[in-house]
């Protein structure tokens, strides 16, 4: 049995997949700034919330990037920018350029989107699959992926970033 | 006349633009546009360009379409929805738009309603994705359509952006989503654009390089400090600083920017911001 089967029984537990939620939503906030968009493309965007720029560019940067910086607002850092920093040093280019990222689909806005995966409801592939380079030991490849993530999440609460809220209004 | 026929042809293709005023006073802007007749293949007609409110892109496009001119509709995801750009798109085809650029559009608090509610909805890339599945018959929701539009869909890019990288995976994308051209942010470094057009060689798609006419030292000055991706040397801001007559010197460097870059690319997008009727000597100068 996979683990997206496993967990797409589990979820039908009501309180199973409450107790989940809150989990997954603390921990997404705490670590990704994550906007509960519910349509979840962190494992494609080097773990750093797309839905944290001030026009959701789930894609790529937009035009107004300067050096790195926002053009909406010039003291902060472009989330595409942490994005090319995060995706460069995992090595996985790749899933930038090859994965179209449609539109969010807004119904699910505030739900879990671990369980709106396992339940078919995103178009982009399970995480299971982009999470760790196939070609690579997986010993190497978690202590990587892990490593990065807090290297991500010390630049979220020390450097310029987009934080929550900050010059836009919520989603 | 689709923008795509012309690149076929082999010829090498030139747009200008122009702006709606906040008002409904169209008289000096459809003047601007007879003025480009017969010089130019299609006339851009921006989307409430910087956010500032003005009448709307669809309405000009039509009365240029009627006047026997053609015009590139632009339009971004700023002000609308997945269901307004995609009626918006079906809209312009019934009215005989062709050329759509699709962008994503600047924010909204750097206009005169800073206010507004920023939709962003849908990206460019999204945006592009929508209308080529427009053209295959079916919309977003993947619902029939009654009848498929049939476009030359046009995105732009920044040659000179810092970092490249991103740009060029966006640019990628937006090919794979169905752009069938690519207009650029100003460059005013030939050297550089090589650079960069050897780098998307492989994409195989017509760009068309952006050229916004100095207008003086200042304003190259104010470019490289606060426009993302725009780099004038400082050689062009002396010889626009020296020059005892500034609109002269600035159609003079238009046109010799257009000559180096020519072989380069497969179009010109001259952007005027204002001085909309040099765009005629300009071409001239440069020989086109
Ligand atoms: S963070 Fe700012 S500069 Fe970067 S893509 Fe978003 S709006 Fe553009």
């Amino acid at each position: 049995m996979s683990v997206d089967a496993i967990l797409e029984r589990a979820f039908q537990n009501r309180i199973f997949s409450q107790a989940f939620f809150l989990v997954e939503r603390k921990m997404k906030e705490w670590l990704f700034d994550c906007q509960s968009c519910g349509n979840c493309v962190l494992s494609h965007t080097g773990f750093i919330c797309p839905m944290r720029c001030p026009k959701s560019q789930r894609n790529g940067p937009c035009g107004g990037a300067m050096d790195g910086h926002c053009e909406v607002d010039i003291s902060k850092r472009c989330v595409w920018d942490e994005i090319w920093e995060s995706t460069n040093r995992l090595h996985r280019i790749d899933l930038l350029t090859n994965n179209y990222e449609g539109p969010p689909d807004w119904r699910l806005y505030g739900t879990s989107a671990w369980e709106n995966m396992v339940a078919g409801r995103l178009e982009s592939p399970s995480i299971f699959e982009t999470l760790f380079r196939k070609d690579e030991p997986l010993l190497r490849e978690v202590p990587r992926v892990v490593f990065q993530i807090l290297r991500n999440c010390y630049n979220l609460i020390t450097g310029p970033s987009w934080r929550r809220y900050e010059g836009r209004p919520p989603l | 006349m689709k923008l795509s026929e012309i690149f076929a042809s082999g010829k090498f293709a030139v747009t200008s633009e122009i702006g709606p005023p906040k008002g409904v006073n169209i008289e000096a802007l459809l003047e601007q546009a007879e003025l480009l007749r017969g010089k130019v293949d299609a006339i851009n007609v921006t989307d409430q360009q910087s956010s500032v409110m003005r009448l709307g892109s669809l309405a000009i496009c039509h009365l240029l379409k009627e006047r026997g001119l053609e015009p590139v509709f632009q339009i971004t995801c700023r002000d609308r929805n997945r269901i307004a750009l995609q009626s918006d798109l079906l809209s312009a085809y019934v009215l005989g738009i062709r050329n759509v650029l699709c962008l994503t559009g600047d924010y909204v608090s750097l206009g005169d309603h800073p206010g507004a509610k920023p939709v962003f909805d849908l990206d460019s890339v999204s945006l592009l994705h929508a209308a080529s599945e427009l053209q295959q018959g079916r919309d977003l929701a993947k619902q029939a359509l009654k009848g498929n539009p049939d476009f030359c869909l046009g995105a732009v890019v920044t040659p000179g952006a810092n970092p490249l990288g991103p740009q060029i995976m966006k640019m990628e994308k937006k090919v794979k989503a169905g752009a069938q051209f690519f207009q650029t942010q100003a460059v005013y470094d030939p050297r550089k654009f090589e650079d960069f057009m050897n780098q998307i060689k492989h994409l195989n798609v017509p760009v068309m390089v952006g050229i916004v006419l100095l207008k003086s030292a200042g304003m190259a000055r104010f470019m490289n400090a606060n426009v993302a991706g725009v780099h004038v040397p400082e050689p062009l801001i002396e010889e626009m600083a020296d020059a005892p007559d500034r609109v002269e010197k600035s159609i003079e460097i238009a046109a010799r920017l257009i000559k180096e870059m020519k072989d380069m690319c497969q179009g010109v997008h001259i952007m005027a911001i204002g001085w909309e009727e040099k765009v005629p000597a300009v071409l001239e100068a440069a020989g086109l």
